[in-house]
This record gives C-alpha cells, sequence and structure tokens, in this order.
C-alpha cells in the first residue's frame, strides 16, 4: 500500500497542476477581462469627453459668432448721429434699427449721465431704469452680458455713443431673448447629448430642454477642472459626462452633456468582442494545460510503476522511452540510472563478497594461527578477543582472559610495563618479559600492540601479538655469549700472541747469557799454544756446567709454559711417599740452591697427588726462593695434610715482597719491581706453579713484606680428582691446538 | 813501561772470567774489571787504561754510553763492544766514537782484535 501511495503521488500532483493551472487560468481570464473592460471603458469615457468638448467648443464659437455679429450690428447703430443729439430723431432712429433687425427685442438709448433719452419699441423712457453715469472715457466697442433676473433669461448688448468719436457721450443698450440666439445651437447638438447655455453660476440660460431653465438647473462647474474641462458629474438625469467651452464674447459657458449610460449603450456591442476572444483563449489555455497534463502523466505512469520495481529490489527495469521531450528524456536518464544502479549494486556485491571472504580467511588465519597470540583489545586496552594461538602460548583460555590485561600474565616478580599507553601515544608500543602459565611454566614473551583508529584519528581498540620467544631469547643469548666468548678468545689470542713475542724476546735474551758464556768458555777450550792450568780448566769446566743446567732449566720451565698454556698437561694422581718425593725435588734443585740449606718438614706419609705436579710447583717454589736469597740463607720447606688438602710451604730469607707485587709475580714474565736487574729471570717460575695449582683446582698464595722475607703457601686437593677439564682452569691458557 | 791494562766491563761474572782468562793468557796485559756501565765509568777513571773492552748490554749506562764518556775524557785507545747486532743507530754512533763491535760468540777474536789496535806494528 505504502508503494501503492507513492505511485499515487505524481498522478495527483499532475492532476492537482492541471486543476491550479486551469483556476489560475480562470482567474487570470477573468482578472483581465474585467481589466479589459476597464480599459475600454475608460477609452470610451476619454473618447466621449474629447468628442463632447469638441462639440462644446464648436458650439461656442457658433454662439460668439452670433453675439459678435448683434455687437456688430448695435456699434453700427451706435454711430448715427442722430443718436448723438438725443432729440427725438433718436427715437425714430431706435424705430428705424429695431425694424432692421428681428434679432434684438429692445433698444433704450442713455445719456451721459445714464438717464434713459428714447426707447423702441415705443415705452416711455421713464419705464427704464437709469443707468449709472456714463464715463466719458469708458470701454470702448460694444459689450454683451446676461441678464437671469428676470423670468427669462435675456442678452444685454451695450454700445457706446460717442460724440465726436472717441469721446462717449451716452450708451445705447439692446435687448434681446437669449432662446432666438442659442437654440439653433442647442438643439442639433442633441444627438451627443445635451447643449445648454449656461451662466458663470452654473444656471442654466439655454437648453434644448426649456424645463431646466425655468426650474433654474445649475449645471455643476465647480467639478470642471480649468485645464481640460470635461468631467464626470452627477448630472440631472445621472451620471454623465460633462464638457464645458467658455465664450469670448459673452461672460457664459456652452456645457455639453453625455449621460454615462448613452455612452455604455453605444460601446456595449464593441466590448463584447474583446473579451469573448479572452475567454476563448483561457479555455484553450486550459484545454491545453489539462492535454498536457495527461499527456505528461501517461509516461509518467510506468515511470512511476519502474520506481517502485527498482526499488522493491527487482532488476532488469526498463520504461519504454516513447513520450515527449523531457519526459523522453527522464525515461532514457532512468533507464541509464537503473543500469547504473545494476552496474554498482553487482560491484557492490562483489566487494562484499570478496570482503567476507577475506575476512573469513582472515579470522581462519587468525584464529588458526598457533605460534602467536593475536588478540584484540578493546579501547580501554583490555582482552576482547583470543585465538587458538593465545590459548596455546599463554595456556589460558577465552574466558580467562577477556575483559583483563595481557600484561596480568607477567610474572609477579617480574611486572611487564604495559605497552597500551605507549601504543596510544606512538601508535606501536612493545614489551617484553617472563609470562606464567597456570601450569607455573614460565616463557619469555615479546609483546607488541598497535592502536587501532577511526577515520577520524580516534582510538577504537587494539591490536595486541604476544609471542613465545624463550627459544629464541635462548638462542639469542648463547649467540652472544658464544660472540662473547669468540671476542675473549680472540682477545686471548691477542694477548697470547703479544706473550708470544714477549716470550720470545725473553728467551732470547735468558738464553743468550748462559750461550755466551758457553761459546766463551768453548773458545778458552779451543786448542793453542797456552794450555790453561788445571785450576783454570775446572774453572772453565763449572762455568759450561753452570750455564748449561741454566740453559736446561730455562728450556724446561719453557716447556712447562707452553704445555700449560697449550692444555696439553696430563693429570695422573697416584699415592706416593710425600717425604721421599720432595727430597728428590730438593736434590734435583742443587744446581738452583747452590750451596744454601734447604730444611725440610714433612709430616705426611702416602698421599695421592699427580707426582709430576708436585715436583713442578715444589722444584719452582724452591728455585724461585733460591734465586731470591743470599748465598748463605736458608730456605725452609713444610708439607702436611690439612683435611682433603695437602698444605705445601716454601720460605726464604730474601728481600720480601711489597704487598702491590704479590699478584704481579704471579703473571707470565712479571717479577717483583723490587728485583735487582741482575737478580731478574724470566718471570715463568711462579707462573708456572699458579696454572699447575690451579689445574687441579688448588691456590698458591704469599706472604710477605719487604726485608722479611717470604713465604709461599700451596694448597692442593687430594684423592682422586674429578675428570680433569684441563683447559677450562687454566684461566689464561688457550683452548685452541 | 807500564803494563799494558784493560778493562772489562760486563754484568756476567762468568764472562768477565773467561774474557780475563783469553786476554791474560800468554800476555802480559792486565785486566780490571767492572760490573756495570757506571761501575766502568769509574774504573777507567781510577786506571790508567789502555783499552776498554764492553758489553752492551748493562744495568744503567750500556756499552755506547761508557765508550762516550771514555772519548769525552779524551781517551783515544781502543774500544771493542761485545753485541750480538747492534741497531744502525747505535752502529752509526761506534763508528764516530771509533769503536769497534765483536759478537759474543766470537770471542777468541778479542785478543787478535785489541793486539792489532794497540800494537799495529807487531804484525
Amino acid at each position: 500500500m505504502a508503494g501503492e501511495r507513492r505511485v499515487t503521488g505524481p498522478r495527483r500532483v499532475v492532476t492537482q497542476l492541471v486543476l491550479v493551472t486551469s483556476v489560475v487560468g480562470l482567474l487570470t481570464g477573468a482578472l483581465g477581462l474585467g481589466v479589459v473592460r476597464q480599459l475600454e471603458r475608460s477609452t470610451s469615457l476619454a473618447t466621449s469627453g474629447d468628442a463632447a468638448l469638441a462639440s462644446a467648443e464648436r458650439t461656442a464659437s457658433v454662439v460668439d459668432g452670433r453675439v459678435g455679429a448683434l455687437l456688430a450690428q448695435l456699434e453700427l447703430f451706435a454711430t448715427r448721429g442722430e443718436l448723438a443729439a438725443f432729440g427725438d430723431e433718436a427715437a425714430a432712429e431706435l424705430a428705424v434699427a429695431l425694424r432692421v433687425t428681428d434679432e434684438l427685442d429692445e433698444l433704450t438709448l442713455y445719456d451721459s449721465s445714464g438717464r434713459p433719452v428714447a426707447a423702441a419699441p415705443d415705452p416711455p423712457p421713464d419705464a427704464a431704469e437709469p443707468l449709472a453715469p456714463v464715463a466719458p472715457d469708458g470701454p470702448d466697442g460694444a459689450r454683451a452680458r446676461l441678464d437671469v433676473d428676470g423670468d427669462a433669461p435675456t442678452l444685454v448688448l451695450t454700445a457706446p455713443i460717442e460724440s465726436p468719436a472717441g469721446t462717449r457721450v451716452g450708451v445705447l443698450v439692446a435687448r434681446a431673448a437669449i432662446a432666438p440666439v442659442v437654440d439653433e445651437v442647442t438643439l442639433p447638438a442633441s444627438d451627443d447629448g445635451r447643449v445648454a447655455l449656461v451662466a458663470p453660476d452654473g444656471t442654466t440660460v439655454a437648453d434644448g430642454d426649456r424645463q431646466r431653465v425655468i426650474d433654474g438647473y445649475r449645471q455643476p462647474l465647480d467639478a470642471l477642472p480649468s485645464q481640460r474641462p470635461v468631467a464626470r458629474v452627477d448630472g440631472a438625469d445621472g451620471p454623465a459626462l460633462l464638457a464645458a467651452a467658455p465664450l469670448t464674447t459673452l461672460d457664459a459657458v456652452v456645457v455639453v452633456e453625455v449621460s454615462e449610460a448613452a455612452i455604455d449603450g453605444a460601446d456595449g456591442a464593441a466590448l463584447r468582442g474583446p473579451a469573448g476572444v479572452l475567454l476563448a483563449v483561457v479555455l484553450a489555455i486550459v484545454l491545453a494545460v489539462i492535454a498536457t497534463g495527461r499527456r505528461l502523466l501517461r509516461p509518467l505512469g510506468p515511470l512511476a510503476d519502474g520506481v517502485r520495481r527498482l526499488t522493491a529490489g527487482e532488476r532488469g527495469v526498463r520504461v519504454d522511452e516513447a513520450g515527449i521531450g523531457e519526459v523522453a528524456d527522464l525515461a532514457r536518464g532512468f533507464n541509464h540510472m537503473a543500469a547504473a544502479l545494476e552496474l554498482r549494486q553487482r560491484d557492490l556485491e562483489a566487494a562484499e563478497r570478496g570482503a567476507r571472504l577475506n575476512e573469513e580467511r582472515l579470522r581462519l588465519v587468525v584464529e588458526g594461527v598457533e605460534g602467536y597470540a593475536i588478540v584484540l583489545l578493546d579501547v580501554l586496552g583490555d582482552v576482547r578477543t583470543w585465538n587458538a594461538g593465545a590459548a596455546r602460548v599463554t595456556g589460558r583460555g577465552a574466558e580467562e582472559l577477556v575483559g583483563r590485561r595481557l600484561t596480568d600474565l607477567a610474572a609477579a616478580d617480574e611486572p611487564i610495563t604495559d605497552p597500551v599507553p605507549a601504543a596510544t601515544r606512538a601508535g606501536r608500543g612493545e614489551a617484553e618479559g617472563w609470562f606464567v602459565r597456570p601450569d607455573g611454566s614460565r616463557f619469555w614473551g615479546e609483546l607488541t600492540v598497535t592502536a587501532l583508529r577511526r577515520d577520524d584519528g580516534a582510538v577504537s581498540g587494539y591490536a595486541a601479538i604476544l609471542q613465545d620467544v624463550t627459544e629464541r631469547r635462548a638462542a639469542r643469548h648463547a649467540l652472544e655469549e658464544a660472540l662473547l666468548r669468540e671476542q675473549q678468545a680472540a682477545a686471548e689470542l691477542r694477548h697470547a700472541n703479544v706473550l708470544k713475542d714477549e716470550f720470545l724476546a725473553v728467551a732470547a735474551h735468558e738464553i743468550r747469557t748462559p750461550l755466551a758464556a758457553i761459546l766463551g768458555s768453548a773458545n778458552v777450550l779451543a786448542p793453542g799454544p797456552f794450555a790453561l792450568d788445571p785450576a783454570e780448566a775446572e774453572e772453565i769446566r763449572r762455568i759450561i756446567w753452570h750455564h748449561a743446567n741454566d740453559m736446561h732449566g730455562i728450556v724446561e720451565r719453557l716447556l712447562d709454559v707452553t704445555e700449560l698454556q697449550a692444555g696439553r698437561v696430563r693429570i695422573e694422581p697416584r699415592a706416593i711417599a710425600l717425604r721421599e718425593t720432595l727430597a728428590q725435588v730438593v736434590r734435583a734443585s742443587a744446581h738452583d740452591l747452590a750451596d744454601r740449606e734447604v730444611a725440610l718438614d714433612v709430616d705426611a706419609g702416602e698421599v695421592v697427588v699427580d707426582p709430576r705436579l708436585l715436583a713442578h710447583v715444589a722444584g719452582n717454589l724452591v728455585a724461585n726462593a733460591a734465586k731470591f736469597s743470599p748465598p748463605d740463607a736458608g730456605v725452609r720447606v713444610t708439607a702436611h695434610v690439612a683435611g682433603e688438602l695437602l698444605e705445601l710451604t716454601v720460605t726464604d730469607e730474601g728481600p720480601g715482597i711489597a704487598p702491590e707485587d704479590h699478584e704481579r709475580i704471579f703473571e707470565l714474565f712479571r717479577q717483583s719491581s723490587q728485583t735487582e736487574p741482575s737478580a731478574r729471570g724470566m718471570g715463568l717460575g711462579l707462573t708456572i706453579v699458579r696454572r699447575y695449582v690451579e689445574l687441579v683446582g688448588g691456590e698458591v698464595t704469599v706472604e710477605s713484606a719487604l726485608g722479611e722475607g717470604a713465604t709461599f703457601t700451596v694448597r692442593l686437593p687430594l684423592g682422586p680428582p674429578a675428570a680433569q677439564s684441563v683447559p677450562s682452569s687454566g684461566g689464561r691458557g688457550t683452548t685452541v691446538g | 813501561v807500564s803494563a799494558t791494562t784493560i778493562l772489562v766491563a760486563d754484568d756476567q761474572a762468568d764472562l768477565r772470567r773467561i774474557v780475563r782468562i783469553l786476554l791474560t793468557r800468554g800476555t802480559s796485559w792486565e785486566v780490571v774489571e767492572a760490573v756495570d756501565g757506571d761501575d766502568a765509568v769509574a774504573v777507567a777513571a781510577q786506571h790508567d787504561i789502555d783499552a776498554a773492552v764492553l758489553d752492551q748490554r748493562m744495568p744503567g749506562r750500556n756499552g755506547i754510553d761508557v765508550a762516550d764518556v771514555l772519548r769525552g775524557r779524551g781517551f783515544g785507545g781502543p774500544i771493542v763492544i761485545f753485541s750480538a747486532y747492534l741497531e744502525p743507530e747505535i752502529l752509526a754512533e761506534a763508528e764516530r766514537l771509533g769503536v769497534r763491535s765483536v759478537p759474543k760468540g766470537e770471542i777468541a777474536l778479542l785478543t787478535e782484535v785489541l793486539r792489532a789496535a794497540l800494537f799495529p806494528d807487531e804484525t
């Protein structure tokens, strides 16, 4: 029904349009008719007024002519000499004059004093009333005036009597009835209306209708404008058109009066023509409007129907494009629009299908992702959605987390900074740290939060990705550690290289001295003319022995250091008799000890230790003590078992070691800063001691002060040592080779 | 005519001993010893030496430094420096000072070198 109502809309509009147009046309027609009639009437009135005015002026000129003729006649009479004599002859003359003219009714002669002197026809002059005395230089010529005082209005003409000419001695006055003068004029004018002679005060003096004269009817002259004396007035017989023309010879006006009824009656037939045409035109317009409306309406119906079908979602709606002008354009436009709409709709549907497909794919992808927790957060940063990855990574279901914050999953002892504020500020926020699963296991999570914004830029929520990177982090750390180790190894290699150069320099220097002595000795022993005496020969032999021993010790220690550095030293503990082993070491150190006494104090029986290690450690310490002791000073060696440790001390009576050198003396190629230049060696002995001791997890310390000798204490673990990890405990030892 | 006196400076006692044996065997020369460079300068001042045998590497003054001091004092006798190898600038300095060098390994040459320098007429 709604559709129907919508369809009837345009039709009703067109119908209403036709109706309104018709009514407006009719009203316009009627109004036009009225206006036209009014215009016509005004025109006819104007025309009638002109005609009346012309008629009045024409009549006035005729009347003026008549009056003028009478005045001329009177002036002619006045020149008669007999009159100027004012005698009897004057009366006779008047009688003659009266007979000559039949238009004048009465002649009276007055002398200069205004006394009537003579009259014709023959009444006693006394009957006439005296005039005012005549001024000798009154106005020239004859004049006429109306006398309306009596029963019938009369025309009074006066002419001066001059004797001699130019000097007025009397006045000749003539009287005439108005009617004969005017009738001729007024009567023929009856077709165009009434013609009347009117006194200045409006009194009708002469008229075709004598009754008005008798009644003393006053024409409404006051209503006439002075410029064009024509006006509509309320005449004696109803509304009338009045026109007036003044006379020049007489103080009076000719009036023409035409009744409006007469005017309308005469113009009625003429007016019906234009009005009828107008009416016909209006009717034609109305009919044309109706016809056009119907022509418009007819094709609009299918168009409206098409709109309704299109609105209802129907496809392929097309309307007939036949029709006129804009309606056909409209139909074509409708068809184009319908086609465009269908195209657009198809595109939209395709896009929508694509979007749905993408959305579904994305949903499946997000849901299927297990490696990452992909989570949507609401505008407050609380969890809204939960995918399979989220469940797998965190070990928690959606019901646990929706409405909470992801950072709630962080390990309690290591809270994670919520990245949501950073995401709000910068669009993206990141955080990482330990997350805890319900089973208590931890994972190192990388949390990335990206702000989702509406078109207007406001944050509508966040997308969060949480990834378990524990392994990656471990791998990274391992890599970093490996790198660090590499760097350390490289640094060690560089250091080792420096040491090697130093080692070679030291070795060369150290070996050169005994070598030079041996070479010199060999030179001395060369055959020649001069034989050595036995004492000299023994001396040379001793020098060779001594320096060869030095070289041997140097080579031994260099080999020791090299083996320690290369990690090739094998530790093979076995049970040994401690006292015998140490006594053997002291005996082997005879060369280093020279003639010094060694006090050996051993408080232990059999111990399990690597004998070679023990020999190296004790031998080096004894050699070191002897080297830095005065020739007559003794060296004291003690050994005892303390718990799991074998404690060995070597004490000398040398110059002692400053505290700041206690560590330095164990470094490779380093010696106490107080060491006499002549006593300097390679700085290998104590280094070798420490390396050996540390190889089995023991330690070596020194107690000494300047001037008080020194005591070196070595503590070695006893019993079968654990599996040896030789290189790592060396500290400085390189693992390569 | 006093005996020919030779200064031997070396920080190694055994080497001094060997050099002494070499220089005094079959000659009438006398040897005065110094244990380092400074000692050499002092000993040279105390004795009327005819020649000097100096180890280049010694604590304190080295051989060239001692030679420089001796030449500065107007000592014109032969000076021999023990050294396996002399750096170029030390070699140049040695030439300037008229110092000869003998490698330690060729220590047997020492007597001949000194004899040739001290007594050029006795060939």
